[in-house]
């Protein structure tokens, strides 16, 4: 009789890699289905996009204080 | 009856022309979510048929297993011929999928761990900042460039496969380099201006410098089993340390999406390399 051995590690890390392609997958759809509720959708995270942001907020905020 | 592992190197022609299709997409195109969701779709798509096809290998491929082809098809010839041949090609196969499945252990598991907290700790810092479909958008690129990484790596163990995502990965690369915008990152200008720790305080760098210090760690701590895993781990820790020190100095235009999917890419062979054993070894087997 022949006795395979199993091997338990090499299949959760097996299950590992196909769920992050099961949750690649998923959010490739729900970027094609895309989000109304965003006002930005055109939009890749960058430290400098992010530095605008901020630089804009406090000049919007300095504006303000201004003008009042 | 087609057997997909008649193929040397299942799907490797797909994973090269995804990696050129996005790297000159990234380098070429403003992406938009639509393009972004179809290559995250082609890409997951390609990752689970690939483990599919490393599983079956694992578990189901029994080299030593009464084959039935030789008395079946071909009656008037020796059976042991047709059969020895057959068994001696399913081994083949066999041992290329053992090789590939170097892919799936602890080291390249636990760069995955911490990538997945690098990626989860950025956004849990800029989840206020940007809108959800960007969120989603980013997850995406960071899931198409460790996807790219390891799919490199169940190929990279063949000689003729390595040297093929060398050529068109380096080509890539330096495609990508000199498409790149060279702007100096302001909050990179920052940090050396007033340097402390509160600036890296609540800033996912901290992350990815933990990320690459790992990498090249693991690289040196194999690279003392011989020279050509030496040689492998050097080369691959200077493209490691180029791309990380680019992407930290430069700044983050889509250009740089393409670097880094080249890049983790092609370093996707030298990091299977500086550990994998790939010497072939021929077994004589007893024919029953």
């Amino acid at each position: 009789m022949k006795i395979t051995r199993i091997n338990t590690g090499r299949h959760r890390a097996m299950l590992a890699i196909a769920l992050f392609a099961c949750v690649q997958i998923i959010m490739g759809f729900t970027l094609i289905m895309g989000d109304n509720r965003a006002p930005d959708t055109n939009y890749i995270y960058s430290a400098q996009a992010e530095n605008i942001i901020l630089t804009n907020v406090s000049m919007d905020i300095n504006n303000d204080i201004e003008w009042r | 009856m087609i057997s997909y592992y008649n193929s040397k190197h299942p799907g490797l022609f797909i994973y090269i022309t995804l990696v050129i299709v996005s790297v000159l997409s990234f380098l070429f195109f403003e992406l938009k979510e639509l393009q972004i969701g179809i290559l995250s779709i082609i890409w997951g798509g390609f990752i689970f048929m690939r483990i599919l096809s490393l599983y079956e290998v694992s578990e189901h491929f029994m080299p030593f297993t009464k084959t039935g082809f030789s008395k079946s098809t071909n009656n008037n010839s020796s059976p042991l011929a047709h059969d020895l041949l057959h068994r001696m090609n399913g081994t083949n196969y066999m041992k290329r999928g053992i090789f590939a499945l170097h892919a799936i252990e602890g080291r390249t598991l636990l760069w995955f761990g911490v990538a997945f907290i690098y990626v989860a700790y950025s956004f849990y810092l800029s989840h206020d900042l940007v809108p959800r479909v960007a969120l989603i958008q980013n997850i995406s690129i960071f899931f198409i460039i460790g996807a790219g990484f390891w799919a490199g790596q169940t190929y990279a163990y063949s000689d003729h496969a390595s040297k093929l995502l060398l050529i068109v990965f380096t080509v890539l690369f330096g495609t990508s380099l000199l498409n790149l915008n060279w702007v100096i990152n302001s909050s990179y200008i920052d940090i050396l201006n007033q340097y402390s720790a509160s600036i890296l305080d609540g800033n996912a760098f901290i992350v990815l410098a933990i990320l690459i210090f790992y990498c090249i760690l693991t690289l040196f701590a194999s690279s003392t089993k011989g020279m050509s895993y030496a040689l492998n781990a050097v080369i691959g820790s200077i493209l490691l340390l180029t791309l990380s020190i680019l992407s930290t100095i430069f700044e983050h235009p889509p250009q740089m999406i393409a670097l880094w999917i080249s890049g983790w890419s092609l370093f996707s062979v030298f990091w299977v390399r500086s550990y994998c054993r790939t010497d072939k070894r021929y077994v004589l087997f007893q024919c029953e």
